[in-house]
């Protein structure tokens, strides 16, 4: 069997995954991620609150109103 | 016992040695994925300076921050002093 597809790895499981109709054309899941570079940086106390020291990274949760529903 | 540790200067060294450790934890992150990065690595380096030098201050006037071997004491012993940071709040 063709080693760059997924019932290449599915048909050796013994839980029978192997007779899952998989198509030739799915590929498993490759990720990409651009690489960082660091630019510049919070103060320490800043950083300390916003729990990185790469502005870029900051992700401050906020509450907001959902579909279907009020803010949790 | 000796309650030292809840004044507020000792309260404002911690605080800053809370930062200060925390920009060492991240740079440390950053350089283990860009280890050429000689910018970070100074600033890494001058971090691990600042923060040495400030919990010798905070120990010598508050007493120790981490035991087994991190800090030497004065007599009595001062690892046991009270209050544990549990208990003095943030």
């Amino acid at each position: 069997m063709d080693r760059r597809y997924p019932g290449y790895y599915l048909s050796g499981m013994p839980n029978g995954y192997g007779s899952f109709p998989m198509r030739k054309s799915f590929e498993l899941a490759e990720a990409y991620i651009p690489f960082q570079w660091y630019t510049t940086s919070l103060s320490p106390m800043e950083a300390l609150q916003a729990g990185t020291m790469f502005p870029e990274l900051v992700r401050p949760y906020e509450k907001k109103e959902c579909e279907g529903g009020k803010a949790r | 016992m000796n309650h030292t540790r809840t004044d507020n200067a000792g309260k404002e060294l911690l605080d800053q040695i809370r930062a200060i450790e925390f920009m060492t934890v991240d740079l440390n992150l950053y350089l283990d994925t860009h280890p050429n990065d000689c910018r970070a690595m100074n600033e890494y380096n001058c971090y691990v300076r600042q923060l040495q030098a400030l919990k010798r201050e905070y120990e010598m006037q508050y007493g120790p921050l981490a035991n087994f071997g991190n800090a030497m004491s004065t007599c009595p012993w001062r690892w046991i002093e009270e209050p544990w940071p549990w208990e003095e709040g943030i």
